[in-house]
């Protein structure tokens, strides 16, 4: 009887019942067979324990990991290998850390991170690390971002992203 | 007993983008159907396929920067595999482009034409002089002459909500390259949809299956006065019109997609070796043709698709039921793509199994009026329906008889009371939801089912079965 609504769940019942895959609809009410022999049955649904709002967070995230990113507009962006030369705290945040960056331009680009929970600056300071270089510039706490580094986060961890090898600073990721 | 045929159809989706929720209501519930016939002994065909052609698919392959065809063959392998994963039980989904679809139709309408229906006539349409077409409605813009909208579309003003049409538009201009339009005479082939108003008026009247929402429709739409609809468009994207002098026309699309049942069903069986058995469908008295459809379809499968079937004088079976749905809204809000409103059927299915939706789009399904989706109905229906009655139920029975009983039906013993009222119950509910189906009230069927789980668990409780074999 569950058949027409929910297949999957029917098929799977009728393996636990030790039922064959075609059964009239007439046999939904047939009482099974004495001494017929049924499997072990594992439960049939699983609960979800999210609130709506967590599940319209999952959907937005299912949207976005769906989105198909041409190959055009990925190369726009400009992706580079940076060497971080100077760092300093950002006064009045706890989190923010200010990058100097040479890559391999003129002049070195600034970027702001909130990185300071996990790195002291001591750590970071003549690291080379993945930048984005062509993204509109963003002011943070009043100081202008100019190129943003890429890190790699899974709940409360976070770590950046560096080369497997040194290389020139400015040298293109592709 | 024989039973008679039954052929099932949902609608032929557009396939510009993939399919939401709403979108996909028709083809579930057909699919419910095709399902419940097959389990009942009938001889079931299960058909439908993507609408490749139209404006929308046109709109949205010039904005990708792809051919139209590029543009739904595309779409058309995403959707078959998606359907496949939502277990949709299809015997054939095909498309409008393919070559059985396109021979039939053309032959259809010259016969429609042979009969005396179809007639030419001259009107002023939108013509661009640097794209060299014909501009759909939809495909010119401008300001709108009511609200002062300046990206006001030629068919409908997105702001103020009038429809207009492009002579209406000021400052009206090509909405593929931005020039400005001319107006030219153009020739349109016209279906004499009149001349039918009282054998529809009769058909519809003497049919005891249409739900009341798809009846009143039509016999309001028959009442306001048929008129004849325009069979072509100037573009190149379609089926070829069939007529005489119609070279570079193509027909529209309600001319040919409602037709894409009949050529479905030819097709299925074509490439099953037996060429002539979709005439038992179509033709034998005893055969029925079922449409499943949204409520915006209703004309063209209670009026346009019977008079055309008519027009051919071959006695054609006519749908013996158009089971209609109203909308359903997702958190109160209509679903639209652009606006990222609603649930795609893609996306849903990297959320949750197929049956969890299958289940909660059926308990939900919009007969009489629109329902609404929420996250909050939708956690009810898989924590309270699914998983704690019916789920439990199945699960607790059948561990029960494999700890106690070393998996084997136990032989039964003494009726007692609550044992009668519970075998009553029973037969009870499944003559219900057999009546409901019968009469395609899938959101009672599908509501009764979990009832009974409810009774069931209710009966194991009330038993305590454990306690008197410890
Ligand atoms: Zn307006
Ligand atoms: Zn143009």
């Amino acid at each position: 009887m569950l058949e027409p609504f929910i297949p999957f769940t029917a098929k799977r019942i009728r393996k636990y019942l030790n039922l064959p895959a075609k059964l009239p609809w007439e046999d939904a009410v047939e009482p099974l067979k004495e001494g017929h022999k049924i499997k072990a049955a594992k439960p049939i649904f699983e609960k979800i324990n999210l609130s709506e709002e967590k599940l319209q967070e999952m959907l937005e995230e299912v949207r976005s990991s769906m989105q198909k990113v041409s190959f055009k507009e990925f190369s726009k962006i400009d992706l580079r290998v940076g060497k971080i030369i100077n760092v300093e705290r950002v006064p009045g945040s706890k989190n923010l850390l200010k990058l100097t960056i040479d890559i391999g331009a003129a002049n070195p680009k600034t970027a702001v991170a909130g990185i300071a929970k996990y790195y002291k600056p001591e750590e970071l300071l003549n690291r080379q690390i993945a930048v984005v270089v062509n993204l509109e510039p963003r002011k943070i706490f009043g100081i202008e971002s100019e190129v943003m580094i890429l890190a790699a986060q899974h709940g409360d961890n976070v770590v950046f992203i560096q080369p497997e090898k040194p290389i020139a600073p400015g040298s293109k990721i592709r | 007993m024989k039973l008679g045929k039954i052929l099932v159809t949902s609608a032929w989706p557009y396939i510009q983008h993939v399919l939401h929720l709403g979108n996909l209501l028709p083809i579930l519930s057909a699919d419910v159907m095709a399902r419940y016939y097959r389990l009942k002994g009938h001889e079931v065909l299960f058909v439908s396929g993507s609408d490749v052609h139209g404006t929308p698919v046109e709109v949205e392959a010039v904005k990708q920067g792809v051919s139209p065809k590029e543009l739904t063959d595309k779409n058309h392998e995403l959707v078959v595999e998606l359907f496949k994963k939502w277990a949709i039980s299809f015997d054939n989904y095909t498309t409008t482009e393919s070559p059985v679809h396109k021979e039939f139709v053309m032959d259809f309408h010259r016969k429609v034409a042979e009969n005396g229906y179809v007639f030419t006539q001259e009107s002023e349409l939108p013509y661009c002089p640097n794209c060299k077409r014909f501009l759909p409605d939809r495909f010119v813009e401008g300001e709108c002459p009511y609200c002062g909208y300046k990206g006001a579309r030629g068919d409908q003003c997105e702001q103020c909500g009038r429809l207009l049409d492009p002579t209406k538009l000021i400052d009206a201009r090509c909405s593929i390259c931005g020039a400005s339009p001319l107006f030219r005479r153009t020739v349109h082939w016209y279906f004499d949809l009149p001349r039918f108003s009282d054998q529809l008026r009769e058909y519809i009247t003497n049919n005891k299956q249409f739900p009341d929402n798809a009846r009143n429709f039509s016999l309001r739409f028959i009442k306001e006065g048929l008129k004849p609809r325009p069979m072509t468009r100037d573009s190149d994207w379609g089926i070829p019109a069939p007529f005489e002098g119609a070279e570079g026309k193509t027909l529209y699309v309600w001319f040919e997609n409602v037709l894409g049942y009949v050529s479905a069903t030819i097709e299925y069986f074509k490439t099953h070796g037996d060429p002539d058995r979709w005439k038992e469908y179509w033709f034998d008295k005893d055969s029925k043709v079922l449409c499943f459809i949204g409520k915006d379809n209703i004309p063209f499968h209670t009026i346009i698709f019977p008079a055309l079937l008519l027009a051919t004088h071959e006695g054609y079976n006519l749908p013996w039921n158009v089971s209609t749905n109203e909308w359903l809204n997702f958190e109160g809000q209509k679903s639209s793509k652009s606006r990222k409103i609603g649930i795609w059927i893609d996306e849903a299915l990297e959320m949750f199994p197929a049956d969890y939706w299958r289940y909660t789009l059926m308990a939900n399904r919009p007969e009489t009026s629109d329902t609404n989706f929420t996250w909050k109905i939708f956690l009810e229906k898989i924590n309270s329906d699914l998983n704690d009655t019916l789920g439990n139920f199945i699960h607790r029975t059948l561990t029960f008889i494999n700890n106690y009983y070393d998996g084997k039906i136990p032989k039964p013993e003494k009726l007692d009371d609550i044992d009668r009222k519970m075998l009553d119950a029973i037969s009870e509910y499944f003559k219900e939801i057999d009546e409901n189906l019968s009469y395609f009230h899938i959101q009672a069927a599908t509501r009764k089912v979990i009832e009974l789980a409810r009774e069931g668990n209710r009966y194991l409780n009330e038993k305590k079965p454990w306690k008197t074999i410890v």
